[in-house]
């Protein structure tokens, strides 16, 4: 057994393959240290995969940053906060359950903040490109790279500085993603005009919610109705706008965000509105005037789900607004003008 | 930007990141001299290409190998009849790429179906089949130990005593 365990020694990380985070067992990848050759296993649950990566094949590692867990703690901090102020409003006999929900999703969110930064790691052959779904964490994959590195230099040797630097601009358009081709269009002059509404209505929005947590009556609760479908009209804009534009990739990132925020947050309330609203008062089913009014009438104080809609949408306003506000601040310098055609002189014409 | 400690912007799109290198990725493939035939009488020839100059035996089975019929595997040369059986047989450890956790599938079955008690009426004894069928089976090719036959056998011989006892009193009563 001794020998059989030295065979393989595990390395840092772990993580789903890509793609499988429906399947009922996951496909959970792990990185092992063989004599000659890195063992990718990936676990199905009733059978395991294997990819061998020899050191003497291996040409490279790539990592790429991702903001995958940026917005799991975006997620993490909006179920965190939509439980718990769920819980605040319930009777102290069912509050303790909900405010457990809660802080799973806090220690969620403070693990996902302690494993540090997401990203792609890839490991490069003569034969291909493999992914390697357990070093998804950047602390994770330096750390694993740095492991292996010498016993890869020990088979391949090393490059020297200078090699490298000679090397890496013929070889970078090989190893490196190429550039995507943007339909041979030129980027657009826009400088985040729309973006910069969207986010500005959404500190509105933020404003208007927290408004209606003491003075909630029908003209907030109509103004607010029209926000949330300018902000959703606004969001559509920004996103055709940014493609194509030289915006930088923070904004476009939090434009996506923002969608996906009104996605939810119209799934939420159509439900709240169909379970709570129209069943209770089957009048106002078909009749939209008629839940505004019924919604006007409410406190958030006296409906649980009312005060987690309201202080989730406040929140995720708040946090969406503030950070592309910022972003759009930070990378409005660095957008270029787009440079005016000389004006035609008259040997053109002629 | 090759090989650097800290993550680079990338020059074509942008996205921090960070690439190392190695020799392999500069190396040239060797070219095989497939055209290297025997030169003097008594020279060894190759088993599959007798025209051709044996460089290697068969590891595994012995025979001389020319150098397209030579294939190193593990630090070992093995010839491409040998590989075929080895993997069919499981033989070359080396080639395999897929194995089958029997001992996750005996602790499944001892577990799973005890949220629908009646199913460990079956469940049951096929997981003591495969903790014991299997107990010898090769597992994964990853450090492993026995704990989850152990436990699906423990688990699964309870359940079993437990119908036992169950028919015991009931047969009784029945008749």
């Amino acid at each position: 057994m001794a020998a059989r365990a030295k065979e393989y020694i595990k390395l840092p990380g772990r993580g789903l393959k890509r793609g499988s985070i429906i399947s009922i067992v996951g496909i959970r990848a792990r990185l092992w240290r063989g004599k000659d050759h890195i063992l990718s296993v990936l676990n199905f649950g009733y059978f395991e995969e294997y990819k061998r990566f020899y050191y003497k094949d291996i040409q490279a590692f790539t990592i790429r940053k991702t903001a995958v867990s940026v917005i799991w703690s975006f997620i993490f901090i909006i179920l965190a906060l939509f439980w718990g102020a769920i819980a605040m409003t319930l009777e102290l006999y069912v509050s303790p359950l909900v405010w457990f929900i809660s802080v799973i999703f806090l220690i969620c969110l403070i693990i996902n903040i302690i494993r540090g930064k997401s990203c792609v790691t890839s490991i490069h052959t003569a034969v291909g490109r493999e992914e390697l779904p357990s070093l998804g964490r950047l602390k994770k994959a330096v750390k694993v790279i740095s492991l292996l590195e010498p016993f890869i230099e020990e088979v391949q040797g090393k490059l020297s500085s200078e090699e490298i630097r000679h090397l890496s601009q013929e070889i970078s358009h090989e190893i490196l993603p190429a550039p995507q081709p943007r339909s041979g269009e030129k980027p657009s002059g826009y400088r985040g005009k729309f973006h910069k509404f969207l986010f500005l209505i959404l500190l509105i929005d933020a404003f208007l919610g927290l408004v209606s947590f003491f003075q909630n009556n029908m003209f907030v609760s109509f103004l607010s109705l029209i926000f949330f479908f300018a902000i959703s009209v606004l969001a559509i804009l920004s996103l055709i706008k940014q493609h194509n534009s030289a915006l930088g990739k923070g904004v476009r990132r939090v434009t996506w965000i923002t969608m996906a925020y009104i996605v939810v947050m119209y799934f939420a309330s159509y439900i709240y509105n169909v379970i709570f609203i129209a069943m209770e008062n089957p009048e106002a089913m078909n009749n939209q005037w008629k839940q505004i009014e019924i919604m006007s009438a409410r406190s958030p104080f006296d409906d649980p789900y009312y005060m987690a809609l309201l202080v989730t949408g406040i929140v995720s306003s708040l946090l969406l607004s503030a950070s592309g506000l910022a972003l759009l601040r930070s990378s409005a310098g660095e957008i270029p003008a787009l440079s005016e055609p000389p004006p035609l002189q008259y040997e053109d014409i002629v | 930007m090759l090989n650097v400690r800290e993550m680079m912007a990338c020059p074509n799109c942008g996205v921090s990141m960070r690439a190392m290198v190695f020799p392999a990725l500069f190396a040239q493939k060797g070219e095989i001299d497939r055209e290297d035939h025997i030169l003097a009488e008594n020279e060894a020839g190759c088993f599959y290409h007798p025209g051709k100059k044996a460089i290697v035996p068969c590891a595994e089975c012995g025979r001389f190998l020319c150098a397209l019929c030579d294939v190193e595997l593990g630090g070992k040369h093995v010839c491409p009849t040998c590989i075929d059986s080895g993997k069919k047989k499981g033989k070359l450890k080396t080639l395999e790429n897929h194995r089958t956790l029997y001992d996750d599938i005996a602790l499944s079955l001892s577990i799973m179906p005890l949220l629908f008690f009646w199913v460990t009426l079956i469940t049951a004894p096929v997981s003591l089949f495969f903790s014991i069928r299997y107990w010898k089976a090769p597992s994964s090719i990853i450090p492993r130990t026995k704990i989850k036959f152990i436990f699906a056998f423990i688990l699964s011989s309870l359940q079993i005593m437990g119908w036992t006892l169950f028919f015991m009193n009931i047969i009784p009563e029945l008749i």
